[in-house]
């Protein structure tokens, strides 16, 4: 099998042959990459970039003949190196030394900024999406293995969908280019703004195979062909135009994860997203809505092999008041599997089902079980198989 | 389709996880001439270029203010700021003003009476009377 | 009209009605007069498991006082763990102690007693349906249900089959409800749309 060389994607590596159309000094790299600019940023002093760059090729830094003439989508790389903010943004995320001032402002420019792949982040942010959603659901899946497959779309949705990290963006500390252009600050996010009013424009279908209307777009083939969240691949992104706020904040906040995978190794990458996406705080038994409770937990019962769910009235209150409470708990045999409190008993048995539904679905082997992902450090314990529920109730 | 998922959005611990400064940059406005600057002038020149890289993470901007009270003026992440007028304060005086405003998180001061919050779960839940027979009285 | 109004609170507070509402107003103020009198009457009894008696263990021991509130959703019964998680083998063991089985379990909701599943031939089925389809005015679900000793659900799972089309009955039965509905006034409108919201959010379980 042939390696992939993942550091080929990062677009400052690719020689100037390879892009024969645009003549911009962009296949430069550090030399040892260990010796990061001096981070004092109030200097105003520029001459700093000439000494620890070599170009790939051997090739001469071409000088450019005219600035004014040509005039770029997004700053130049030599302005990573000046702006105080893209170096206090790399601090304050406590990066490592590795992963340099230039691929930082990279992650930064959205492809509706500069259609150019060499200078966008789409790379990027392609590659720390796949990282991110790979974390976040070998967690979701090892931590609660029961999840039905909706609860799981919607779970790792909420840990690592547009408007999550568009807050975890914001709580970094990045703001927004007013307009995109080559006088920005590189340490603004820069993409073209969705007008306020201005519809989306449609992605031009999707890539699913089933076009026709009238086909079903049932669970397992979300699985297949959509994206993490079970929302459908659109066929043709176009990356010039107008979007949303959320999505260029979520493509900055991926790409950075990309880059960190990139520069300082898988084990980085993985703590890095524990630490900023993962860490974050949701209650998941807030994230269910039923429709048939009572059904669903008397077919789960027959399925497991349980005695058939029968509803008692634990306690009550009031029943001939204008406001009784009862409390039903759900009996399947004689273990409680759920209990409930409701002003009828309707009521109260629906919320006993749900509840314990919910205690079947929310089963937990523990908050630290082992992910797959913790058999790649050298020297890990043998891997024990974590629990595999054979799927959600269907009735 | 038996159960729905809703969508929602995870809420931000800052700290648990990955801790980000709340600061997020400082200026320092000083004035050449008036004697109300004259602390301020001398942690410019000594003090300032040890202060900022001790602390990396805070952008840090110095700019003349001409015939006005020398003043140091924080960002936060928030969207907050905080200004400290720094007159006939002496170098340490200023860095401690600066120290102060680098370790502030934005909010406006509050008395805090509850120094623990938590939106954490109960892990008794919430009281019922109609659970556990409670205590008789 | 007036009058009542007035002589109202001056009745109820010679009826018995009346002391509930002074003992209503002297709790909600808190005087220094009452201050110690309420601190004393707040002051309970811990429960005894806190006290230390001489039966109590003389070295560190666990004080095991469960909460006074309705169970939360993550914590998995028993029935539901799977069979190779280690909490089973510890619920096991201390089950007996911490909730012993009741010998009686409480009384069900629904007292009605369960109709028999599965008894009806082929033939049975048939027979409802020619029922149906020969006098569908005579025959509705329910009276179909009591001669076969079946549930009503399941004779109409059988009727969707037989041929009778139903549009106008269900369409004359939804008129006659909605016209009820129509003479509801304001407070029974209200209740009914609270109930439906409060089932909604019961399905959220909020």
């Amino acid at each position: 099998m042939k390696r992939l060389r993942l550091e080929r994607w990062s677009g400052q590596l690719l020689t100037a042959r390879s892009i024969p159309a645009r003549t911009r000094p962009c296949c430069l790299r550090q030399q040892q990459q260990a010796a990061l600019p001096p981070r004092i940023r109030f200097s105003s002093s520029a001459a700093m970039l000439s000494d620890d760059l070599i170009l790939e090729d051997g090739e001469e830094l071409e000088e450019e003949s005219s600035p004014s003439d040509t005039k770029y989508p997004s700053p130049p790389l030599e302005a990573a190196f000046n702006s105080s903010k893209l170096a206090a943004l790399h601090a304050r995320l406590n990066l490592s030394p590795k992963l340099p001032l230039q691929t930082m402002a990279r992650t930064l420019v959205d492809p509706s900024a500069d259609s150019n792949a060499d200078f966008n982040n789409a790379a990027l942010s392609s590659l720390g999406g796949s990282i991110m959603s790979y974390h976040v659901s070998e967690w979701l899946l090892c931590t609660y293995p029961r999840l039905p497959m909706t609860v799981l779309f919607a779970a790792s949705y909420a840990y690592s969908g547009p408007k999550t990290l568009q807050l975890v963006g914001k709580e970094w500390g990045v703001e927004t280019a007013a307009a995109p252009g080559e006088e920005v600050d590189p340490g603004h996010l820069q993409f073209s703004k969705l007008k306020p009013g201005q519809a989306l424009q449609s992605q031009g279908g999707s890539i699913r195979p089933d076009s026709k209307s009238y086909y079903r777009r049932g669970m397992s083939s979300r699985v297949v062909y959509d994206d993490e969240f079970g929302d459908t691949v659109s066929k043709q992104a176009e990356h010039d135009v107008p979007l949303p706020t959320e999505h260029a904040y979520a493509s900055f906040v991926k790409a950075v994860v990309g880059s960190v995978y990139l520069h300082s190794g898988s084990a980085a990458a993985k703590t890095f997203v524990k630490n900023h996406i993962l860490s974050r705080y949701l209650q998941i038994a807030s994230l269910f809505q039923f429709r048939e409770p009572v059904r669903e937990l008397s077919r789960l019962c027959a399925r497991e092999g349980f005695e058939y769910p029968v509803a008692r009235i634990l306690s009550e209150t009031g029943r001939r008041s204008r406001h009784p409470v009862y409390v039903v708990g759900i009996f399947s045999g004689k273990d409680k599997l759920g209990e409930g409190a409701g002003p009828s008993l309707g009521e109260a048995r629906t919320r006993a089902c749900v509840h314990a539904l919910k205690a079947w679905y929310l089963y937990s082997p523990g908050a630290n079980v082992r992910v797959p992902s913790d058999m790649e450090v050298a020297g890990a314990q043998e891997w024990e198989p974590v629990h595999i529920d054979m799927g959600e109730v269907i009735h | 389709m038996v159960v729905q998922g809703i969508r929602k959005a995870t809420v931000g611990q800052n700290g648990v996880g990955a801790f980000i400064l709340q600061c997020k940059r400082l200026d320092f406005h000083y004035c050449d001439w008036a004697g109300s600057s004259k602390g301020m002038n001398s942690f410019l020149r000594n003090s300032l270029t040890k202060f900022a890289a001790l602390n990396p993470q805070v952008e840090i901007t110095v700019s003349p203010r001409p015939r006005r009270h020398p003043v140091i003026r924080g960002t936060y992440i928030n969207g907050r700021e905080k200004a400290i007028c720094v007159r006939n304060l002496t170098k340490e005086q200023v860095l401690q003003k600066a120290e102060l405003l680098r370790d502030a998180n934005g909010e406006k001061l509050r008395k805090v009476t509850k120094p623990v919050k938590s939106i954490n779960e109960s892990v008794r839940g919430v009281w019922s009377p109609y659970h556990d027979g409670g205590i008789h009285v | 009209m007036d009058a009542r109004l007035i002589r109202r609170p001056v009745i109820d507070l010679f009826s018995g009605r009346g002391q509930c509402l002074i003992s209503l107003n002297a709790s909600s103020q808190r005087h220094q007069s009452s201050y110690r009198r309420t601190k004393q009457h707040l002051n309970i009894k811990p429960d005894s498991s806190f006290l230390i008696s001489n039966e109590s263990p003389k070295q560190d021991h666990i004080i095991f006082n469960p909460p006074s509130a309705s169970p939360s959703v993550l914590h998995t019964p028993f029935k539901f763990l799977p069979k190779e998680d280690k909490r089973r083998q510890l619920l096991a063991a201390t089950a007996e102690k911490l909730n012993p089985t009741p010998s009686r379990l409480p009384p069900p909701v629904s007292r009605k007693p369960k109709m028999p599943h599965h008894h009806l031939s082929d033939a049975d089925i048939a027979e409802i349906q020619r029922l149906k389809r020969d006098e569908p005015e005579k025959w509705n679900n329910l009276k179909l249900s009591r001669k076969f000793n079946c549930s009503s659900m399941f004779i109409s799972i059988c009727l969707s089959q037989c041929g009778y089309d139903d549009t106008a009955t269900r369409k004359a039965e939804k008129a006659r409800l909605d016209g009820i509905m129509e003479r509801w006034g304001p407070r029974r409108r209200m209740a009914h749309e609270d109930k439906l919201k409060r089932m909604e959010i019961a399905l959220r379980d909020e």
